[in-house]
């Protein structure tokens, strides 16, 4: 790196610094406070928990887009994990992955995996009433799983069997399903009816940790390098 | 000076720091590295800010953990993208920088 | 049901309607699905074209979602710029899919474009729910899912430049949307609502805001590929399949600029200073100048016509700096509608040519 680069980012880097440090000093008190009109709003979101209740009550839009964020980055990488004719690397169509065939490794997959189910599972009941909920009950499957495949146990390449494929689209496609359905009964999109607000979210919430488990592997899954073993 | 006012503090000093070495490296890997810790100083500052001075609020909580996913999602594909990269031509940087 | 019931009900629609289509592209990926991908583009373009003849007729339409009123929840609004980009983008999203489906072209064996609708319609989504919006982190997760898709399109062409061109793409997105994420985030810290209409009526000209609207600036312009930062758009547009440059180069690029639009009107315009204004319009006239330099200097055809797009950016920021620094702010106004709107239908047509003439080797 040439020193005119560096000092230019240096200065980049000070500037920044600068600006959002007088940013960050000067704020005054905000005139706005949602936390009292969330307040209100808990008793009939049908969640205990404030967290839950913005991310699939009063911002659930937001919370749709990012389970679709998450679902492209899951096609791309199903998409470029087939090579196209600019690959100069390998001509044959393989599915190239980390693997560490230890005993150690193998023995200690064998003995978290029933511990990391009951964990996710954990998390996901626990969301209603406590910090936790889908994203973090699907990043421990998502764990998991990378685990079952670094240790050399996996059942073939990635999402090539319908039941991945359906678990991927499940939870992203239930999620939309819902929302639909509230638009077909006239109300507004992702308003759900408050006595069935607890229920319809406890399902959604079960069918995206499955989901994000699966898409998260697939993120892991997907990425080649060379000089690993082929599937 | 609040708990909350210290994290959005360090969060500044972790977006600026990390903008500088985004700007400095061309290793595809390290501007990666970068974009995530400038990230990280971004959810901090959000969350720190907008609760200093007022009582704990779930908003900035539950958009940051949105922020956490879809940062998850685009540092993935960037890897993927990588990776493919390398795989592919064994450069670890874009074609113009590789004097840098 | 009144008309303004069904006019508000289409709002959602016109981003669930993709949404579906892409689920559906999804279960069984192929090359051409004639059969999922018309209806698809009919009831795409019918709701849109709805919710254009329904905003013209009863003004501002907005959907409020979840039943939880703003700021506290989401609303979809839809004005006349709204309303329009989003009819135009079903138009030139429809019209680069029959160019997929009944041409050839840019259609090689490689598996990697069948995954082509799936993100097709996502990006179909993520712009409808970017021109709807009216809450900034609304927005910016809209503009992930835009640049996550568009990188993704760009990446699955095939062509040996391609991974570098999406690589760079893809940086040049994530720093942008993060710059937007960080304005947002002070703003939020600063006002306590994240509505753009509650927003717009509290904006104080402070320190804070004054960083957070500078950081958005900067962000978007990033995206818009406003010269200088423009670097990454010719490699993406020039190389992809061409049908994918039409829709980057018509729409995509819009997205950041209108949301940059939205927020000058509402936020900054009584903060920013006429100077300020002004060197915007500088950077947007420096761009038309080396952009058709550029685009003068490239012999090959898909890279010139991504120069001019880069050219044709800088005709808007000009139109936003007339806007905002008070001198015609009508004449502006339209002037930016017309110039959105032909370039969109010009740039893609021109694309969708080009990509005719390269494939029957006439160029």
């Amino acid at each position: 790196m040439n020193r005119a680069r560096a000092f230019a980012s240096g200065a980049l880097s000070v500037g920044m610094a600068v600006m959002l440090g007088s940013a960050v000093l000067t704020r005054e008190f905000p005139p706005f406070d949602l936390a009292v009109d969330l307040a209100e709003g808990i008793p009939r979101s049908g969640v205990a928990h404030p967290i839950t209740a913005v991310l699939l009550q009063f911002r659930s839009y937001d919370t749709l887009l990012e389970i679709a964020v998450l679902l492209v980055a899951v096609v791309v990488a199903l998409a470029l994990r087939d090579p196209t004719p600019a690959d100069e690397s390998s001509p044959e169509s393989v599915i190239l992955d980390s693997v560490i065939n230890t005993p150690v490794l193998t023995s200690l997959t064998m003995t978290l995996l029933p511990l990391m189910t009951m964990t996710a599972v954990y998390l996901l009941w626990a969301g209603a009433f406590q910090p936790g909920g889908a994203f973090q009950a699907g990043a421990v499957l998502a764990a998991l799983g990378v685990l079952w495949r670094v240790s050399g146990r996996r059942t073939g390449p990635f999402a090539a069997n319908r039941w991945s494929h359906v678990a991927l689209l499940a939870g992203f496609a239930g999620f939309l399903a819902a929302a639909t359905t509230t638009l077909l009964f006239g109300r507004p999109l992702l308003a759900w009816p408050s006595s069935y607000a607890g229920a319809i979210i406890v399902a959604i919430e079960t069918v995206l940790t499955v989901s994000i488990g699966i898409s998260l592997l697939g993120l892991f899954a997907s990425a080649p390098a060379p000089g690993d073993e082929r599937v | 000076m609040s708990a909350e006012l210290w994290y959005a503090l360090v969060g500044v000093v972790l977006v600026a720091a990390a903008f500088g070495a985004f700007m400095a490296h061309t290793h595809l890997l390290r501007r990666l590295l970068a974009f995530n810790i400038m990230g990280t100083g971004c959810f901090l500052i959000l969350v720190g800010l907008a609760q200093h001075e007022r009582a704990p609020d779930p908003i900035p909580q539950a958009l940051v953990l949105t922020g956490i996913v879809v940062a998850v999602a685009s540092t993935a594909l960037a890897l993927i993208l990588f990776r493919r990269w390398f795989a592919a031509t064994g450069r670890t940087t874009l074609p113009e920088e590789d004097d840098g | 049901m009144t008309e303004a019931f069904v006019g508000a009900s289409l709002l959602p629609l016109a981003i669930v309607v993709p949404l579906v289509w892409a689920v559906l592209a999804l279960v069984r990926p192929r090359r051409r699905p004639t059969f999922l991908v018309l209806p698809g583009l009919v009831s795409w373009v019918t709701i849109c074209a709805g919710l254009w003849w329904y905003t013209s007729r009863l003004g501002v339409l907005t959907h409020v979602l979840g039943a939880w009123p703003e700021p506290l929840g989401i609303a979809l609004r839809a004005d006349g710029l709204g309303s329009t980009m989003a009819l135009l983008t079903s138009v030139i999203g429809s019209a680069c899919a029959l160019y997929r489906l009944w041409t050839p072209i840019d259609v090689d064996a490689s598996a990697a474009q069948r995954w082509f609708w799936p993100l097709f319609f996502m990006l179909g989504a993520a712009l409808n729910a970017v021109w709807l919006a009216a809450d900034l982190f609304n927005m910016y997760v809209g503009l992930e899912l835009l640049g996550l898709s568009a990188v993704g399109l760009v990446a699955i062409s095939g062509r040996a430049n391609a991974l570098a061109a999406a690589l760079r793409y893809l940086f040049a997105a994530l720093l942008g949307s993060l710059a937007y994420l960080l304005g947002v985030a002070l703003l939020y810290a600063a006002y306590g609502s994240l509505a753009l209409s509650s927003l717009a009526a509290l904006a104080a000209p402070d320190t804070i805001t004054y960083v957070a609207l500078a950081l958005i600036t900067a962000g978007l312009c990033l995206k818009t590929a406003l010269f200088p930062l423009h670097a990454w758009l010719p490699p993406a547009h020039g190389v992809s399949l061409t049908p994918v440059s039409a829709l980057l180069s018509a729409l995509v690029v819009k997205a950041s600029f209108v949301m940059l639009l939205r927020i000058m009107v509402g936020v900054g315009v009584t903060i920013i200073t006429p100077s300020l204004a002004q060197g915007l319009g500088a950077l947007g006239a420096g761009a038309i100048v080396w952009g058709g330099w550029q685009a003068l200097r490239h012999a090959e055809l898909k890279m010139l016509v991504a120069h001019s797009t880069v050219a044709q950016l800088g005709y808007l920021f000009v139109g936003m700096a007339l806007l905002l620094s008070g001198s015609a702010p009508e004449l502006a106004w339209d002037g930016l509608m017309l110039q959105l709107v032909a370039h969109a239908l010009a740039k893609s047509a021109m694309f969708l040519a080009s990509g005719t003439l390269i494939a029957t080797s006439v160029v």
